[in-house]
C-alpha cells in the first residue's frame, strides 16, 4: 500500500521527509544533541589542556586508559559510579516532585555519619543484619538532614534551594568537627573517624579491583525508586505535585504528605550513597570524604534528562570522566579541577540544547510542519 | 567597661563593615537581576571568577586595577551567558545558575593550580587602605569608619546610586516594570529583552567585584572555593533586605557583623569548637529566609521568561 501511495503522489520534499523522520525519532535526536553537547564540552576541555602547554593528544588517551583500559581502572570506574548514581537519583527524584534539593553533598556526608555510628560502634552483629542496619542509618540520617530544609519549607514556606545549599556547608563543618573529636579513634593522630567493623564492610565483587557489592545495591535501588515513581500511587502524586502544585492541591492530593515522602526519598538516596561509599570504599570518614559527588549528581541528572536509563548512562559517562581525569592528572599533569569545568559545561550545553529539542518538538509535532 | 573590651568592640565593628562588602556587591547584583525579573543563581560562580581573575590580573601585572577590571569582565561574560540562556533560550534559571557555579569552581581551581606549579610565591598586589589623615585618628570612629580600602566605600555609594536609579529615575521605573509586569512594560514601549540583558550582565559584573574584593583587599592569594557559599548567602540577604537596596545593605551589615563576631569569638578561645562558629553565617542565612519569606513581596514576574505575543 505504502509503495503505491508513494508512486501516486509528487516527490516528497526533503523538509517533509526530515520532519517525518524527526517525528518518529525525537528521542534519538535528543540523545544525539546531548552527545553533541558532551563532545563540545570535551573539546573546550582539550583547548584548556592545550592552553596549559600540555599536548592534548598525549593527555586524552589517559581518559580512557585510566577508566577502562585495565582491570583495576574498570573496577574503579564502576566504584565511583555508585555514589554518583545515588546523588543524581536524589536530585532527579526531588526535581520530579517539585523540590529543589541541591543538598545531596551534605545529605551524603550525614548518611556516612549514620553509617559510622552503626557500623563502627555496634558490635557482634551478623554481617547481613549489620550491613542492612548501616544502610538504614544512612537513609535515616540523609532523610533527616534533608528534612530540616523540608520542615522549613512545609512549616515556614522557606525556599528549599538556599536552605539545602546552606546545609551542605553546615554538614561539612559538622563532619569536620566529628572527625576532630567525638568520632576520632583515641589513638589516632589523623583527623579521621573510627573505621567500620568487618561485619559492616561490603564485600568485593570483582577480585583485584575496589568494586564492591554497593554496585549491585545501587542498580537494585534505582529500579525500586523508578518503580515507585512511575508505577505506584505515591509516585503519581509526587509527579503531579512536581508538575503543578496548585493543580495537585485542587485535585485533592495531600501536598504535605507527598512532599514528606519525596523528602525521605531524596535525602535517603543521598544518605544511602554516603553509607555505601563508607562501607564499600573508604571504611572511615576522612577529610574530603565526599569529593563533590553531591554536586556532580546535578550534572548527571540534567544530562540523563531525569530518566532512569538516561541517568544510568550519564552516571557511567561521568564516572569514566572522573576516573579518567585522575589518571590524566597522574600521567600528564593535567590539574584535576578540569573535571568540574567539563561537568559544568556539560550542564550548560545540555540545558541550553534543551531549547533545540523543544523547538524541534514544537515544529515537528506542533503542526507547523 | 575596661579598655580591652572597648578594643574588641571597635575591632568587631570594623570587621563587620569590611566583611559585609563581599556580600554587598553580589547582593546588589542579584537584586538588580531579580528586579528585572531574572533569578541569578550563578552569583557564587561569578564571585569565584571575580576572585580568581581579580587575583590573576593583579598578580601578573602588579596592578590591582587591572585585576579588578579582569574580574569584572569575567563576571559580566558569565552574566551574558546567563542572560542569553535564560532570556533567549528560556532554559531553567536554576539549573543554568548551578551549571555556572560548577563550571567556575572547576575553571578557577584548574587555572590556579597551573599557576601554583610555576610560581614560587603567587601573591597578588592588593589595594591599600585610604589614608583619611586626621579623620583616621579620631578615637573609636576613626578605626571603624576610616580604615578601609576604597571598595568598602564604593559598595555603600553604590547602594545609594542603585536606590536613586530604582526609585527616582524613569530608567529605574522601567527596570522595575520589566520585572513586575513585562507585558505592560512592553506595551508602554520599554524594550523588555534589552533591560533584562543589561540587568543580568551588570549583575554578573557586580557579583565578581564581590569576589575580587576578597583577593584584592583581604587575602592577596586565591584559594579553591574561596567564596565558601557567599554567593548563596547573598541571595538570602536580598530576601532579608526586602528587595530594597537600603534593606539589602542593612542585611549585609548584619551578616557581616555575625561573621565578624564568630571570628572574634574564635580568637577569644572560649573552648567552642571553631567549626560551630564557622556555621553561624550559614545558619543565619537560613534563619533570615524563615523569618521573612511570605512577608516580602518579590517582583511579580521573577523567574518567568518573557514571551512576546
Amino acid at each position: 500500500m505504502s509503495e503505491l501511495t508513494t508512486i501516486e503522489t509528487a516527490p516528497i520534499p526533503f523538509k517533509e521527509r526530515f520532519y517525518a523522520f524527526a517525528r518518529k525519532n525525537i528521542g534519538l535526536i535528543s540523545v544525539l544533541i546531548s552527545i553533541g553537547a558532551v563532545l563540545l564540552a570535551l573539546i573546550i576541555g582539550g583547548i584548556l589542556i592545550a592552553s596549559a602547554g600540555i599536548n592534548p593528544w598525549e593527555a586524552i588517551p589517559y581518559l580512557f586508559k585510566g577508566s577502562f583500559g585495565n582491570r583495576y581502572g574498570f573496577g574503579e570506574t564502576l566504584t565511583r559510579f555508585v555514589p554518583l548514581l545515588f546523588s543524581s537519583l536524589s536530585f532527579a527524584i526531588a526535581h520530579k516532585s517539585g523540590f529543589f534539593n541541591v543538598g545531596a553533598e551534605g545529605q551524603l556526608l550525614m548518611g556516612a555519619v549514620g553509617g559510622v555510628l552503626v557500623g563502627a560502634y555496634i558490635e557482634g552483629l551478623n554481617p547481613v543484619l549489620h550491613v542492612f542496619l548501616c544502610l538504614l542509618a544512612g537513609v535515616g540520617f540523609g532523610a533527616l538532614w534533608a528534612g530540616i530544609a523540608g520542615f522549613l519549607k512545609i512549616a515556614m514556606g522557606s525556599d528549599e534551594l538556599i536552605n539545602t545549599m546552606m546545609l551542605n556547608y553546615v554538614a561539612i563543618l559538622l563532619v569536620e568537627y566529628l572527625i576532630h573529636d567525638p568520632l576520632k579513634p583515641p589513638d589516632s593522630y589523623l583527623y579521621v573517624s573510627e573505621a567500620v567493623l568487618p561485619s559492616a564492610k561490603l564485600p568485593i565483587i570483582l577480585a583485584k579491583t575496589p568494586l564492591h557489592l554497593g554496585f549491585i545495591i545501587s542498580l537494585v535501588v534505582t529500579a525500586i525508586v523508578f518503580y515507585i515513581v512511575y508505577r505506584t500511587p505515591i509516585g503519581y502524586q509526587m509527579r503531579t505535585v512536581g508538575a503543578n502544585r496548585k493543580a495537585a492541591a485542587y485535585a485533592g492530593i495531600n501536598i504535605v504528605g507527598t512532599t514528606i515522602a519525596a523528602l525521605v526519598m531524596t535525602g535517603g538516596l543521598a544518605g544511602i550513597g554516603g553509607a555505601i561509599e563508607l562501607m564499600g570504599t573508604q571504611q572511615k570518614i576522612v577529610p574530603g570524604f565526599s569529593a563533590g559527588y553531591g554536586y556532580d549528581g546535578i550534572g548527571v541528572a540534567v544530562m540523563g534528562r531525569y530518566h532512569p536509563i538516561g541517568i544510568i548512562l550519564s552516571t557511567l559517562l561521568f564516572s569514566v570522566i572522573r576516573v579518567g581525569m585522575g589518571s590524566m592528572q597522574r600521567g600528564a599533569g593535567v590539574p584535576f579541577p578540569l573535571l568540574n569545568v567539563i561537568q559544568g559545561l556539560i550542564v550548560i550545553f545540555v540545558i541550553a540544547s534543551g531549547f533545540l529539542t523543544n523547538k524541534l518538538t514544537e515544529t515537528v509535532i506542533g503542526g507547523r510542519a | 567597661m575596661d579598655a580591652s573590651w572597648m578594643i574588641s568592640i571597635v575591632t568587631w565593628l570594623t570587621m563587620a563593615i569590611r566583611l559585609s562588602i563581599p556580600l554587598l556587591f553580589p547582593s546588589l547584583g542579584g537584586l538588580i537581576s531579580q528586579k528585572a525579573g531574572v533569578y541569578n543563581f550563578g552569583l557564587e560562580g561569578m564571585m569565584l571568577c571575580g576572585a580568581y581573575f581579580g587575583y590573576f590580573g593583579s598578580f601578573k601585572t602588579g596592578n590591582p586595577w587591572i585585576g579588578l577590571l579582569m574580574g569584572a569582565i569575567s563576571g559580566a561574560l558569565l552574566g551574558l551567558l546567563l542572560a542569553f540562556t535564560s532570556i533567549h533560550l528560556r532554559v531553567s534559571q536554576l539549573v543554568i545558575g548551578l551549571g555556572i557555579g560548577i563550571f567556575s569552581l572547576g575553571l578557577t581551581g584548574y587555572l590556579f593550580r597551573l599557576i601554583g606549579i610555576t610560581a614560587e610565591n603567587p601573591a597578588a598586589i592588593q589595594f591599600s587602605r585610604i589614608n583619611f589623615g586626621f579623620l583616621g585618628k579620631i578615637p573609636v570612629l576613626g578605626e571603624i569608619l576610616f580604615s578601609h580600602t576604597w571598595m568598602v566605600y564604593a559598595g555603600f555609594i553604590l547602594v545609594a546610586i542603585i536606590a536613586w536609579i530604582f526609585y527616582r529615575t524613569t530608567w529605574g521605573l522601567n527596570f522595575r516594570a520589566v520585572g513586575e509586569n513585562p507585558q505592560v512594560a512592553d506595551t508602554a514601549g520599554v524594550n523588555v529583552i534589552l533591560y533584562r540583558y543589561l540587568a543580568v550582565i551588570v549583575s554578573g559584573a557586580l557579583a565578581s567585584l564581590g569576589g575580587a574584593f576578597l583577593t584584592l583587599t583581604q587575602t592577596a592569594y586565591f584559594m579553591e572555593n574561596i567564596t565558601a557559599g557567599r554567593g548563596w548567602i547573598a541571595i538570602s540577604a536580598i530576601v532579608l533586605g526586602k528587595f530594597n537596596p537600603w534593606g539589602v545593605a542593612l542585611a549585609c551589615l548584619l551578616f557581616g557583623a555575625a561573621d565578624a563576631a564568630q571570628m572574634q569569638i574564635q580568637v577569644m578561645n572560649l573552648g567552642i569548637p571553631y567549626q560551630f562558629l564557622l556555621m553561624i553565617p550559614y545558619i543565619m542565612a537560613m534563619a533570615a529566609m524563615v523569618g521573612f519569606v511570605g512577608k516580602v513581596k518579590a517582583p511579580a514576574a521573577m523567574g518567568k521568561p518573557y514571551v512576546k505575543n
